[in-house]
């Protein structure tokens, strides 16, 4: 009799594993995967799909093989207990199931309260630089008279002056800098600045750490209505949900922006909104907002997610 | 009787099967007709891809761990390390330094070398500093922070020290005892390659399972953190940094995050908490959270493994308070 058990014990393991080979595999094929983890784990999710076939037809296979069974280290493989055995590979049956189930959900607002809005990596000027640099104070203010010219003058030109001379010194040893600066120098050159899924996160921390070469820019940019307490009526924040791994690492990130009525909008609902950088203060700190001139809504994306732009060592700009 | 049985049992079987089969094929995963709470549904996301994600790890773990099995002597672990207990801990870090695996991959493999002999204060220095040292890890932890690289020097440099320490006190208090749970010294008699193909694919099977159980029970334990767990509860807690890090560290502990990604957890909250409270998340969330709690909890003996958490836990919490005190 005990011997039946293992076998069945065996079979079913090899019939679960076949079911998470398919639930993978579907999640691939219909593209939600990206719903659960980054695209950069993607080679992996395809190892492990075809890989749990093979061990869950081996599996199989070795249930139907008597001797097989007596494995020599078999014994510390087995759980005991009919209850306990049905409870543990009910366990593994959940994930399978709502796997397949529930995968058009996406987290909402909800979460979002809970994790708080991430004003990105650094969130003033100063930070960026390091602070036993002794250069700071002098060129704090060449920044500030910089971009002070740079937003008053002709943006055709290449900011020369502006900080380069301590970035650089940052460059140095952080090689994926330069994508950053590339697109910084890109940014700031345009008046019309449309914030894409692709970079959202890197054209974010640009815009929050050098809010004042941003100010008066118009901006445009789709995300998901949310509140945190104490927002004035007028205030809400386009989000988006950031994953550098998986769903579970999601943090929240959006821009502040003010409408007049803005309560009335759901949270929840996604929209488009156009209109104009300006800088404000928020519990203590300078966050850029964005003063909201067109607002549309719209449907959710098919990947309402955005992700880190960084895969193994360096960090890879869009679209490479 | 007996034939009975077994057809009801081949019939559970088959319906799985034919169950899993019609969910491939026929129902639509665009479409979310079933009235279920937008809450539920938040924790079932987070679940499966804490799941999804730690599957492919599991399974090179699991494939390594089956290697070695097979292919890895004992005699030839005895030679590579070190007699002296004291100069064994180096190499140890070397190693942990080198591998590119996180805490759900290192489990099996320190277990299988455990049991190949390997005396226990090295397994342990390499279970707790190959998911922090490794340059996947680095790597990321540079992205999270490239304002302030200090965190990433200081966060590699503090865990070797941590590691050091850890594997002193395991050695101090347990020796070389053998801490694991069934352990059974085997041979394998038969030598050719087919067998011992077929062996790693059974035993491949097997401790995905095995660990499986276990990476699911946490993995819906950290999840239901993950939805509920007001953060700014976490930040109302932490008035000066003796209480933030044991703040972070309790967080990092219910998070159960991959070493991979933490650090972009730990920067979002980088203007509401200092560096040395940063640092106890970044430093004790691979070394011990609970997703890893539990897998410890059923391979190694439970006097051990508690006293494993304890340890851990107490020697990150005083380096980094150290750290706390003299950077200051």
């Amino acid at each position: 009799m005990k011997k039946i058990d293992q076998q069945f014990v065996v079979y079913i393991r090899g019939i679960l594993l076949i079911g998470f080979s398919l639930l993978m595999f579907k999640l691939i094929l219909t593209g939600k995967i990206v719903q659960y983890i980054a695209p950069k784990m993607m080679p992996f999710i395809l190892f492990s799909s075809g890989t749990f076939f093979l061990l869950g037809i081996i599996q199989i296979w070795r249930s139907s093989v008597n001797k097989d069974l007596t494995c020599e280290c078999s014994h510390d493989h087995m759980e005991k207990g009919k209850i306990r055995t049905t409870f543990i590979y009910s366990l593994f049956l959940l994930p399978i199931m709502s796997g397949f189930l529930f995968s058009n959900h996406t987290l909402d607002s909800s979460v979002a309260v809970k994790r708080g809005l991430s004003f990105s990596v650094n969130t003033s000027d100063n930070q960026q630089q390091p602070a036993d640099d002794e250069k700071i104070e002098v060129t704090n203010s060449e920044l500030e008279k910089d971009t002070n010219d740079l937003l008053s003058g002709d943006s055709d030109e290449t900011p020369k002056n502006v900080p380069t001379t301590h970035q650089n010194s940052i460059a140095a040893k952080v090689a994926p800098k330069g994508f950053y600066e590339l697109l910084e120098k890109k940014l700031v050159k345009q008046p019309k600045i449309s914030i894409n899924d692709t970079d959202y996160i890197p054209v974010m921390n640009i815009i929050e750490n050098n809010t004042n070469q941003f100010i008066g820019k118009k901006i445009e940019v789709n995300g998901f209505v949310y509140r945190e307490k104490g927002f004035k009526d007028n205030q809400f924040v386009v989000a988006r949900f950031g994953i550098s791994c998986c769903v579970a690492d999601a943090s929240v990130y959006g821009l502040l922006s003010t409408l007049e009525n803005a309560s009335a909008l759901k949270k929840d609902t996604w929209v488009h909104i156009k209109g104009v950088l300006k800088k404000t203060t928020y519990n203590g700190e300078s966050v850029p907002y964005v003063q909201v001139q067109q607002i549309e809504s719209i449907h959710q994306p098919n990947n309402p997610y955005v992700y880190e732009l960084y895969q193994g060592e360096q960090l890879i700009g869009p679209g490479e | 009787m007996t034939t009975l049985s077994q057809l009801s049992k081949d019939l559970i079987g088959v319906l799985l099967l034919m169950l899993f089969g019609y969910c491939f094929f026929f129902v639509d995963i665009n479409t979310n007709d079933l009235a279920i709470p937008a809450s539920l549904l938040n924790v079932n996301s987070i679940f499966l891809s804490i799941v999804l994600e730690a599957i492919p790890f599991i399974l090179l773990g699991v494939f390594a761990s089956a290697l070695i099995q097979v292919f890895v002597s004992e005699e030839f672990i005895q030679r590579l390390i070190p007699k002296n207990p004291y100069i064994a801990l180096l190499p140890a870090v070397l190693v942990s330094a080198l591998l590119p695996v996180c805490e759900c991959a290192i489990i099996p493999v320190i277990r299988r070398l455990l049991k190949k002999g390997m005396p226990l204060h090295i397994g342990i220095v390499i279970l707790v500093g190959a998911p922090i040292l490794n340059p996947v890890v680095f790597a990321a932890t540079f992205y999270a922070f490239q304002s302030n690289t200090s965190i990433v020097y200081s966060r590699m440099g503090l865990a070797v020290v941590a590691c050091l320490l850890i594997g002193l006190s395991v050695y101090f208090f347990f020796k070389n005892s053998n801490q694991l749970r069934h352990v059974h010294v085997h041979e394998h008699e038969e030598a050719n390659v087919g067998n011992k193909l077929k062996q790693t694919l059974y035993h491949a099977g097997d401790e995905f399972f095995d660990m499986g159980k276990y990476l699911l029970f946490g993995a819906l334990v950290a999840s239901l953190f993950q939805t509920f767990l007001d953060r700014q509860l976490v930040t109302s807690l932490a008035s000066n940094d003796y209480t933030s890090s044991a703040v972070m560290m309790g967080f990092a502990y219910v998070l159960s995050l991959c070493s991979e990604a933490d650090a972009f957890v730990a920067s979002s909250f980088s203007h509401t908490f200092s560096p040395t409270a940063l640092l106890a998340f970044l430093l004790y969330g691979p070394m011990m959270d609970f997703k890893n709690t539990i897998m410890l909890l059923s391979f190694f003996k439970k006097r051990f493994a508690f006293s494993l958490i304890f340890i851990i836990t107490v020697i990150v919490y005083l380096v980094v308070m150290t750290y706390g005190i003299v950077s200051r």
